[in-house]
């Protein structure tokens, strides 16, 4: 009895501090002006708020609390976040627990001032197709849960939520339930202009904090959800002067969108010329942007099973299909690898120590990831420095990996972890620092020259023994 | 006279042994280069694959030995084949080859820092080591003639299309290290007999284990060596070195080859094996009669040869018939009897008769696979007789009994082809011999001039010369453009015959550039990745090996065909009614079917031409219900269009193959592209106990999932012709009775 109490109590307390934490935010900022604008083309979601916010605090702030507009459990996995202050000046932020970040002013803002902020940020995993099963003729058609309010802790004077990327999209109630008590759940009718393809809910006056009205959107999407379960990127640098460095990554792929209702049938797939429709749901090919810095050079595609000779280059994109289209629910694997030349991407900062940039990723088209692990083998005996992402990362790890003719402890692995990840994150650039002797290239080539020798040798000293009776 | 030598010895002041020494390593490596570099082509134009059927079960052993310990490897218990009876591996599979590439791997990988992917070296086994068998060759035909012979025939082995066709990179069979060994053994034999040595003995004994350890055909080597023996013994040629050389060999490799799991006690049990022991025992008494024949006298031992011959011939073979009838010894195999009779396992054992390389070899298959040599072997043989020492014996029997065997089994082309270059070699070198020694030209000369010097006789002499020169230059050019010939044709055949994978096959676009059709690895991965990890592929015994291999799903049989009704239950759920069959699935829990099926590009190794021999394994087992003859029409033809008989029809095989075939045709008759036979729409099946899971891009594999049971316990026949009738969707009110 005692210890129920007590583990009672615990509990309460636990939910209080839970609570408070949510709650613990001053009512310092009011949002004078407040737009979202949710792009639903691609098969993960990209969010840009426009904020004009004024401090009504007595005293100077110099922080501004920014929740992301879930309040339900919507919002699946969010991938890269950005808050931009009056269109120019990056902040920084801490991300505290329930999705809430707490953005940092460069300098305290007085009182009654105004800011403006950019934040967007892209998330994924959210999608439902509904009905989960349809037939390979169907359209694809896909259940979207957003908050039609802002979900901020401040309250709003003026509204307004875009919704963007839609086709025949139609309001469906859901019976979603808020996961937090503050949610204000008594909110206003929103006004719904729907135009071809976008939504336009709101301008809606006295928003008040936490908002939250859960609805689902249903809209036709016949294009696949393509989710890179694992992606190993792997980077092999060269130890000698080659101006060429090698590229190898490794694809688990699955396609997140709706099932087939029956099994796959040939003749359909003939028939209904799926495979160069552009507009179908199944995942039939990937398209790697090419461009004159990313030319592909000697470029492979393998399986477990050997080589994919469906590819091929066109304009700017190497096609790639896959062995089979993939369904909802179908997974497949694939490695694809290149060379790259070194221009721009290796800089010698001194004798010995070298800055890499490559980008993130390599991305094909329309693609998210939920893990990446980038590799990065430096030449053997390299040291390695440091890595620099712009993009925050889970771990770091290094380790050695042996390769052809590695006589020492092998290449030098570093493998960054970033999680939920998506196409454009290409465009970011990882940077890498290592040390790299020309002693220690030396010494390899010594060290191999080395047992050749004494290969050699023991082999005449062993023709010298007379085995004969 | 001594200047003279020194000047004959020495080339630009190089010792002439040198030179020698030098140009034959260059021959060797160049030999070995051609050997090796003829076999690319198909990783040139294809890829680095594993190929055909056999091959992808030695790469997943393989696979498994260096993922696992060795001792994991021997125990190995593989219960994701013939399911569910499961097959122990480790025991019935010989171990050599899945080894040696695994040793290779270590080294390269621990000893030289090259961690090269075992599927490579898996791939490029058999090129490497037909080098060796040049090598090999090389120096067994040394033993019979001279080192000009052996060189030349080295050459022969290196590229004879006969052994390229079982050792091209990719082709990772046991007979691909088997036939290196093969010649390694004999050519360490010949030496130990020649010499009595225990040495060469003892290793002619150990190649002999390493040649157990990975092929079957080692049987081979232990009829063949005790032949030899005993007609050296009938010719009366006995003596010590064949005594000792014999007895080495037979203790140490009956014991050494008596390790192997797979082989355990079989030396001294089958009758395959009981020749070599009846020799050994045979030269033990012909060594003491020898001893006694020394010590008494000569009337004395005739008495003492007709009685010993006499009771030990009655011992023997009373002997024999009793231990085989008291089940001690086993029988002879099916292989063994069909080797004798060509037609017997078309009657006995029809699974042995359907593998087409058990088939008799077409005599254009001779002239295809060693082309010139083919002539030359007679020649060869012939030489061997007019010598007639011991060793020349032992390539006449090999070459006597091995011509007999390939003409009965196409496979046997492969043991034939290496004595057919000893001889090819030997004939070549001989004629060379007599035709370029073109120091009797100079020779004639000198007692030409001598005759100016007489001043007689002096025309017949230079018009002999002529017609020696215009001999040698007739018989040398005709040599030299069949030698071209032969390595023209060599290069062709292995180009064009054997250089394809089988997985993968070569074809062009519309527009006629090259490109492959790969339906077999797209639907093997489509199985290794979107079906449950244990689920149960049931498909013909062709297919198993590639499915393990490639798909990594469990099969009910595969290419090891050790049981032959499970065999027969997989043909009766092909060829019978879907009710049938349905039973058959659902009884070893399979969750797909998977048949080939060629009528919509033209690929003519399909299920469906394979199907005979699917109804003949069956209905060996159940006569009553598998008929052959109903599936030939009234006029004893095997048709599928409009005539096809009513079986036909409604076996799942043939279901499975057109279903929905006619959609391609837009609902018209249908045209089956392989067998040239027009399928009509009436004859468009409707299945009902599968339904279609996956077809490739050229409809070559075809994947069918076994539906669950009905949940209301209706027969799948009756629901899925309600499904077809009703359109609408009615929904009824349960029965009131029901509630109660």
């Amino acid at each position: 009895m005692k210890w129920t109490s007590i583990v009672l109590i615990q509990a309460a307390l636990w939910n209080l501090c839970m609570a408070v934490s949510a709650l613990d935010i001053p009512a310092s900022w009011v949002n004078e002006h407040y737009t979202r604008t949710i792009d639903l083309k691609k098969s993960y979601v990209r969010e840009t708020v426009l904020v004009e916010a004024k401090n009504v605090d007595s005293s100077p702030i110099s922080e501004y609390y920014f929740s992301l507009p879930d309040g339900f459990g919507g919002m699946g996995n969010v991938s890269v976040l950005s808050a931009i202050l009056d269109e120019q000046v990056p902040l920084e932020f801490d991300k505290l627990e329930n999705n809430v970040f707490k953005l940092k002013l460069p300098i305290p803002l007085a009182t009654n001032s105004r800011v403006s902020l950019r934040i967007r940020y892209v998330y994924m995993d959210v999608f439902s197709p509904i009905p989960r099963q349809i037939g390979m003729g169907d359209i694809q058609t896909l259940l979207f849960k957003v908050n039609k309010f802002n979900y901020s802790p401040y309250p709003t004077d003026d509204l307004t939520v875009l919704v963007e990327g839609m086709n025949k999209a139609k309001e469906m109630d859901i019976l979603d339930k808020p996961d937090s008590e503050t949610a204000e759940l008594d909110v206003p009718e929103i006004p719904t202009v729907s135009e071809d393809g976008s939504w336009r809910l709101g301008p809606v006056d006295n928003v008040k904090p936490w908002s939250l009205k859960p609805v689902g959107l249903l809209y036709d999407h016949n294009k696949p959800l393509a989710k890179v379960h694992l992606l190993e990127r792997g980077i092999w640098l060269p130890s000698s002067d080659i101006n060429e460095f090698q590229i190898e990554e490794y694809y688990e792929v699955y396609n997140d969108g709706a099932e087939l209702n029956s099994g796959f049938s040939r003749v359909e797939w003939i028939k209904g010329n799926y495979e160069t429709a552009r507009n179908h749901w199944a995942l039939s090919h990937f398209e790697f942007p090419s461009t004159s810095a990313l030319e592909f050079d000697d470029y492979y595609f393998t399986d477990k099973v050997g080589m994919v000779t469906t590819h091929k280059k066109i304009k700017n994109f190497l096609l790639f299909e896959p062995r089979f289209p993939l369904f909802g629910g179908w997974k497949y694997n694939f490695t694809f690898g290149f060379n790259q030349k070194f221009d721009n991407h290796l800089k010698k900062l001194d004798d010995e120590t070298y800055i890499l940039k490559v980008p993130l990723l390599n991305s094909a088209l329309d693609l998210t990831y939920s893990t990446v692990n980038l590799n990065f083998y430096l030449p053997e005996n390299a040291e390695f420095v440091n890595v620099s992402s712009p993009i925050a990362f889970q771990s770091i790890e290094t380790d050695f990996e042996k390769s052809y003719l590695d006589v020492s402890d092998g290449h030098k692995k570093v493998t960054v972890v970033y999680k939920n990840l998506f196409e454009d994150v290409s465009k970011v650039d990882v940077l890498v620092m290592y040390k790299y002797t020309k002693a220690n290239y030396w010494w390899k080539v010594f060290k191999i020259s080395g047992f050749v020798f004494i290969g050699l040798v023991s082999y005449y000293l062993l023709q010298l023994v007379d085995l004969s009776l | 006279m001594s200047t003279n030598t020194k000047l004959q010895s020495q080339v630009l002041g190089i010792p002439i042994d040198t030179i020698r020494l030098l140009l034959q390593v260059l021959i060797f490596v160049s030999v070995a280069g051609a050997a090796i570099s003829s076999r690319l082509f198909s990783v040139i134009r294809f890829e680095s694959i594993i190929h055909e059927f056999d091959p992808w079960f030695n790469f997943r052993a393989t696979k498994y030995l260096v993922t696992h310990s060795f001792y994991d490897f021997l125990n190995w218990f593989d219960d994701r084949t013939w399911y569910p009876l499961g097959r122990v591996t480790g025991g019935t599979l010989y171990p050599g080859l899945m080894v040696t590439s695994g040793v290779i791997w270590h080294v390269l990988r621990d000893w030289f820092s090259l961690p090269i992917d075992i599927r490579n070296i898996c791939v490029m086994l058999a090129p490497a080591f037909s080098g060796l068998t040049a090598i090999a060759t090389y120096a067994l035909t040394t033993e019979m003639k001279d080192s000009n012979a052996g060189l030349l025939s080295a050459i022969f082995m290196g590229i004879a299309p006969g052994y390229i066709s079982r050792s091209v990179a990719g082709s990772y069979d046991n007979e691909a290290i088997a036939i290196t060994l093969l010649m390694a053994t004999f050519a360490f034999w010949i030496k130990a007999q020649k010499q009595g040595s225990v040495l060469y003995g003892t290793l002619t004994a150990l190649l002999y284990f390493y040649m157990v350890s990975a092929w079957g055909g080692y049987v081979f080597i232990t009829n063949l060596i005790p032949l030899h023996v005993f007609v050296l013994i009938l010719m009366g040629r006995y003596n010590h070195r064949l005594y000792t050389s014999y007895c080495t060999w037979y203790a140490i490799g009956t014991l050494a080859s008596m390790q192997i799991p797979f082989v355990g006690f079989l030396p001294i049990r089958s009758n395959d094996h009981m020749a070599a022991l009846g020799v050994f025992g045979l030269i033990q008494l012909v060594a003491f009669g020898d001893y006694v024949k020394s010590q008494i006298t000569e009337k004395a031992f005739k008495t003492f040869l007709v009685v010993s011959i006499a009771s030990i011939v009655s011992l023997g073979l009373g002997g024999l018939v009793g231990l085989t009838a008291l089940g001690w010894i086993a029988p002879w195999t099916g292989r063994f009897y069909s080797l004798w009779d060509t037609s017997y396992a078309k009657i006995h054992i029809p699974i042995i008769a359907s593998v087409s390389e058990h088939q008799p070899t077409a005599w254009p298959a001779f002239f295809f696979d060693t082309s010139f040599l083919i002539w030359l072997f007679p020649a060869g043989i012939y030489l061997c007789f007019q010598e007639l020492k011991d060793e020349h014996v032992f390539v006449i029997i090999y070459g006597v009994l091995c011509s007999y065997f390939a003409g009965v089994m196409v496979r046997l082309m492969l043991t034939l082809t290496p004595v057919i270059c000893v001889c090819g070699g030997i004939a070549v070198s001989k004629l060379f011999d007599a035709y370029l020694d073109i120091s009797d030209l100079f020779t004639g000369e000198v007692v030409e001039e001598d005759s100016k010097k007489k001043g007689s006789k002096k025309k017949p002499a230079s018009s002999a010369t002529i017609f020696k020169i215009l001999s040698k230059v007739l018989v040398l050019t005709s040599f030299a453009y069949y030698l071209f010939y032969f390595v023209y044709h060599c290069t062709w055949v292995t180009s064009n015959a054997y250089s394809s994978p089988s997985v993968v096959l070569p074809s062009r676009n519309p527009d006629g550039s090259p490109t492959i059709i790969d339906d077999y690895r797209e639907a093997y991965y489509w199985l290794r990745m979107n079906t449950p990890e244990d689920a149960k592929v049931m498909s013909w015994w062709d297919y198993g090996y590639q499915i393990g291999g490639m798909a990594d799903r469990t099969t009910l049989v595969d290419n090891n065909t050790w049981n032959n009704t499970h065999i027969a239950t997989v043909g009766k759920a092909m060829c019978s009614s879907e009710e049938v069959s349905y039973e058959i699935l659902k009884k070893h829990d399979v969750d797909y079917v998977l048949i080939i099926f060629g009528g919509v590009i033209g690929f003519s190794g399909d299920d469906l031409n394979k199907f005979l021999w699917m109804i003949r394994i069956s209905e060996g087992i159940w006569p009553d219900e598998v008929r052959e003859r109903d599936f030939f029409t009234d006029r004893g033809e095997y048709k599928v269009d409009q005539s096809a008989t009513e079986t036909m029809k409604n076996s799942l095989m043939y279901k499975m193959s057109y279903y929905r075939f006619h959609d391609l045709f837009n609902g018209r008759d249908g045209i089956d592209r392989v067998r040239s036979q027009t399928i009509p729409i009436a004859n468009a099946p409707e299945l009902s106990v599968v339904e279609e899971a996956f077809t490739s891009t050229n409809w070559i594999v075809r994947i069918y999932k076994v539906k669950d049971l009905d949940n209301l316990g209706r027969d799948l026949k009756q629901v899925s012709a309600g499904s077809k009738t009703k359109k609408s969707r009615i929904i009824k009110k349960p029965k009131i009775s029901l509630r109660e």
